[in-house]
Parts: C-alpha cells; structure tokens; sequence
C-alpha cells in the first residue's frame, strides 16, 4: 500500500468515525422532532417510526392555545434582549478602558477581573439572592437582566482580546479627528469587532435563553415565567406518555431560536475580519 | 505663523519594576512657518515618540512644545490644530473614503453642505473622486495614501505630522508621492513635518533635515549642508550610500596618518587648532576617490573584496589593512577578488572629525 492510498484509507475511516458521531449527536434531536408531530400513543411504536404518518400540528397549537407559550416566549426573549444590551454596553466599555486607556494598575485590576471567572456560580448564589431580596427584587424578572449591565469577567475578556487586535493607529486618527473615547468606542471599535459582537449574542442568548436555575429561583408569577421553565412545568402537568409529544413540540420551540441564532451568527463569525484600512 | 518651537523636550518609558529607558533626551529644536522638516534616524533613535508627543498622542514626561508660541503640552490633541498621517494610513476599514475624509469635520460639527464642499476640493486635488464611494479595502497602496492624505488636508491644519508615510508603497509609487508631497507643500499654507528612515526621502523633501540618534538630535541643517558638512561621524555614516569611509589615524606634521598612507590636511579650514598625534577620522565620501596608476605615499593602495554594478556607476568594497573601504566610481573596472585597486582621495572632498568625540573638526 503506497502512501497515497494509505492516506485515503486513513481519511475514510476518519470520515465513517465523524459519521458516526455525528449520527449519535443528531439521533435524540431527530427523535424529538419526530415526537413532536405525533399522537400520544404512536410514541413508543417499536420498530420507531423516524417519519410519523400523519404530522400532528395539534401539539404545537395547544402549546399556543392552552398553555399561553407565546407569553413564556416573549418573557425569554425580553430577558435575553436586555442581557445582550446589557452585557455589550457594559463589557465593550470596559474592554475599551483595558485595551485603550493609559492607567498604572491597568494589568493588575485585569488579573483581578479574570480571577473572577474562577469563583464558581453557587459561591456567589446565596449572597446574591440575599442581596436581590433584600432590595426587593424577589420575584421580579429584575435579577434576570439587570446583572448584564454590570459586565461579564469573560466577554470582557473576550472583547478586550478583540480589541487589542485592532490598530492603535486607527484609535490615534481618530482622536486626531476630535473623537472622544466614547464615540471611538461606538463609532470605531465597536464597528470593527462584529465578529466578537456576534460571539457574544450567540453564547449570551444561548445561555439566557436555556438558562432554568435562575428563573426557577427568582420568579414566582405564572405570567413572568419563561420557556425553560414554562416546559419544565408543562412536563410535569402531565406525568407519562401522553404529555411526551407535547413537551417535545415545547422543547422543538424551545431550540429553534438557538439554532437559527448559531446557524446565521457561525456564518458570519467564519467569514472573520480583515483589516484592508490598515496595511500590516 | 504655524511655528513649532521644542525646548528640553524628554520622553522616558518606566516599566512596572522601575526600569526606565530614555527615549528622547532633552532635545531642543525650532522649527519655522512653513518648513518642511524631516525627522531621520535609524529605529528607536526617537523620532517618532518626538512626532507623537507633538501631536498630543503621547505623555511629555519633561520639557516644552510650542506652536505658534503657545504651549500646548497640555492640549487634546483635536486643538492642536495638526493632522497625522500614519504609516499604515489608518483608515476606518467600515467606512466609505468619503466617510474617512469627512470624519474629522462631522467630529467638529461642521455643516454638511461645507464638508461635501471641502472633500470634493480635496478628492480633486488628489485625483480620488472616483474612489470616493468605495471602502479602503478595495484601494490599492497608492489609493489608500491619498485618502490618508486627504484627511488630513480637508481639516486645513497648521502643521502636517507625517509618520513615514511612503514606507508601505513600491519604490515607483513612492517616487511620485513624493512629488505630490512636494507640490501640496508648496501649495498649502502648513508647517510639514514628515518623520522616515530612508535618506533619500529625508535630502528630496526636506529643506531642514533633523537627524536624531539614541534620543538625541544630532545635526539640524539643510540637505545639503547636512551632506557636505557632516557634524559628526554618525551623520557622516548615515547620510550617503554607499556610507561614507571612516578612516582611523592621526595628526602628524600637518598630515592625516594612518598605518597604509599619509594625507597633507593644509587646505582645510579647522575649528581648532591640531596637536600632533591627536587622534582624528578621515571621513571620504565612497564617490570622492579616484583611481590612479601608480601608487605613493598619499595614495591608499586597496584590495578589492566585492564589486557591484550599479549601471551607471559601480561600487567597489576594498580592504586598507583591517579596515573596509567603498569605492564608487562612474568607469567600469573589471576586477576581480583580491586585485589591488590604487586610489587618491580628491582635494577638497575630504572630512576630518575628532578620534574621541567624533565631531567635525571642519568649519561648519
């Protein structure tokens, strides 16, 4: 066997490997699309029917109709829009101060902030929840979104990495222009880091969009749940087979706007960017 | 009257852990209304940190700068009334040429109907009017120069700040920018001061050259008296190409000595008046020789290393003993490695400067 073939042999095994792991990723995705389109009592069918004979839409419109989905909905794209409002304003305009700005404890405050993201989640849960009670805020969608505006340890960190990556000489022109630190920000910086925008929208919706702890903890009204736990509940109404196709089409609902988001984001993340105003 | 006036001028980078480099040192400098004046030196010599500070973009640490005959150590660098143009244009990528050239008027409120008005007088000027709707990524080298350039004029400054500016462009390219540079020099009422490595840049367009070295300035003159009448030997070394030849010797009976030959230094108009064995350094420009035939105790009898021909001229490297020496002359010689070339050095050409401070000891 020549080296030629070896490598083709190499490389159909490697491909029957990807295939087959992704097969094992897809699988339970598929199943659950499937289910969703199905009558209660087709659900266990052996062999299983991967294409139903009859689509079923009854279970998507019940979602809309008996258990007021669009609401729970709204409510997680409301906290999710907030967040990504929230955490670019607030990151971008740190990241810019660690990139950009001239201070003596510049690195030191940024070793600090990246020491944070080692503090795990529950360490700070407790406090926080006190804190949020304390002030009123238990049982208000407030803790969901207001946080995001106070910054993220990792986008900041993210964009800063971004940030450095951009000319200073386009931040000198610019304040040779009679630009101020905010309009270079939005007017420059800003502009010319979609790449790391985007990243940003995609990790940050995925993780508010999916996110079942924190609504679980702080909201209490039926009519501010969100999806997450607005499918938890769904499940748990009606316990055994006849309440799986439903909660299938809840948890198909529930991704699509993951998906869509990463599908069109990963898109334009892969293009990258290209400095052409600046020859390096 | 755009007059820069720098005094005691020092810049020093401090580090985390108390090290301190001394990027510019002190240095002192007035330039006139008008001047085009170009900062040379080798990298790090602290030409560009000097540029930057009179652009307001770096942090003076002691000393002052005037324009005008006011102190702007303190102003933001958008009232400084001065433009920049970098080395790599620094366009907004995002935005389209006439976006790029309008962002400084639209940054001052300037109405639109004025800054439509000034960027197509200034695209007109700089022959981009057909460029003006596209983005920088779709110009090319040249283009993109030019928009740079236009930016900077549309804002009508008092002084230009110019960043080695022609460093990314191809030789052909940068030969014609900087005829432009010349002409807009000419026909603008400003202050240029234009910061390179590239010598040839520094003698076509300035008409006072400041050549600085480790964060000092070494000689202020025009082109041509920084050619002809050298301070010292770095500014002897630097300027010219091939460099000019630094002979070590001594002062003897009125004669340049060194170990190879003996030349009569009676011509020469000496700021100070020579010991014997005081030791100097012959400085002879490589195009200031000429080849003769028979050898004596004036001549340097070489031996020929590598030759190169230019075309229309050739450049020959010797060795004089442990030394190197380059000779350039316009007749062509066919040597070869290791043939002895006799050379005199022509009367009047030659340069002297001190063995131990390296300044001239020419009248200047």
């Amino acid at each position: 066997m020549d080296i030629l073939q070896k490598r083709k042999c190499l490389k159909f095994f490697t491909y029957i490997v990807i295939l087959i792991g992704a097969f094992l990723m897809i699988m339970p995705f598929i199943w659950m699309l499937s289910t969703s389109f199905k009558e209660p009592l087709k659900v266990y069918e052996v062999p299983i029917k991967w294409i139903p004979e009859v689509f079923n839409f009854k279970n998507y419109t019940r979602l809309f109709t008996d258990y007021n989905f669009s609401l729970y909905m709204k409510n997680s794209l409301k906290i999710c829009l907030l967040n990504i409002v929230g955490n670019i304003l607030s990151c971008s305009l740190t990241a810019y101060a660690f990139a950009f700005c001239k201070h003596k404890y510049k690195n030191r405050l940024f070793l600090l902030l990246l020491a944070t993201m080692m503090l795990p989640g529950v360490v700070t849960f407790f406090p926080q929840f006190i804190l949020f009670n304390y002030i009123g805020w238990y049982g208000t969608l407030l803790p969901l979104w207001v946080p995001a505006f106070t910054g993220s340890a990792f986008y900041i960190f993210l964009l800063r990495q971004f940030f450095l990556t951009i000319p200073t000489e386009l931040i000198d022109a610019a304040k040779m222009d009679g630009t101020s630190d905010l309009k270079i920000l939005f007017q420059i910086v800003l502009p010319m880091s979609k790449p790391a925008i985007v990243v940003i929208i995609i990790y940050n919706f995925m993780a508010v969009w999916n996110d079942f702890f924190g609504p679980l903890i702080y909201i209490i009204r039926e009519d501010q749940r969100t999806v997450a736990v607005a499918l938890n509940y769904l499940k748990s109404t009606y316990e055994g087979t006849s309440s799986i196709p439903i909660v299938m089409a809840a948890s198909t609902l529930l991704i699509i706007p993951s998906v869509l988001i990463y599908f069109f984001g990963q898109s334009y993340v892969s293009k990258g960017i290209v400095f052409k105003g600046v020859d390096k | 009257m755009a007059g820069i006036k720098i005094r005691n001028l020092q810049k020093v980078y401090r580090d985390g852990k108390d090290r301190t480099f001394e990027a510019v040192k002190k240095i002192n400098l007035d330039i006139e209304d008008r001047d085009f004046v170009v900062f040379v030196g080798p990298s790090g010599c602290g030409k560009t940190t000097t540029l930057r500070m009179i652009a307001g973009l770096e942090d003076i640490t002691d000393g002052e700068i005037y324009i005008e005959d006011n102190l702007i150590n303190h102003v933001e660098p958008k009232d400084r009334n001065i433009a920049m143009v970098f080395q790599n244009y620094a366009l907004y990528p995002h935005m389209s040429v006439y976006d790029n050239i309008a962002f400084g008027l639209k940054n001052r409120k300037v109405d639109r109907k004025t800054i439509q008005q000034k960027v197509e007088e200034v695209s007109t000027v700089l022959d981009i009017k057909k460029e003006l709707h596209r983005r920088p990524k779709e110009l090319s080298g040249g283009q993109k120069q030019r928009v740079a350039m236009g930016r900077a004029m549309v804002r009508e400054p008092k002084v230009f700040l110019m960043d080695e500016p022609l460093s990314n462009l191809d030789a052909k390219l940068r030969v014609q920018m900087r005829n432009e540079l010349i002409k807009l020099h000419r026909d603008f009422d400003a202050t240029f001061i234009f910061v390179t490595h590239d010598q040839v840049e520094a003698m076509t367009l300035a008409n006072k050259i400041v050549i600085m070295n480790e964060g000092e300035i070494m000689q202020v003159d025009s082109p041509e008296n920084i050619f002809n009448k050298p301070a010292n030997t770095f500014v002897a070394g630097f300027i010219g190409s091939p460099q000019m030849n630094l002979i070590k010797g001594t002062f003897n009976e009125r004669n340049f000595t060194s170990d190879a030959f003996r030349l009569p230094l009676e011509n020469l108009s000496l700021n100070t008046t020579l010991k014997d064995e005081t030791p100097l350094i012959l400085g002879i420009r490589p195009e200031h020789f000429e080849v003769v035939q028979k050898a004596d105790s004036t001549t340097l009898v070489l031996t020929v290393h590598i030759t190169e021909n230019m075309g229309s001229y050739q450049n020959i490297y010797c060795h004089l003993n442990d030394q190197s020496v380059t000779i350039q002359t316009s007749d062509h010689h066919n040597f070869a490695v290791g043939d002895e070339l006799i050379v005199k050095p022509i009367n009047g050409k030659i340069h002297l400067f001190d063995g131990k401070t390296e300044k001239t000891l020419l009248t200047i």
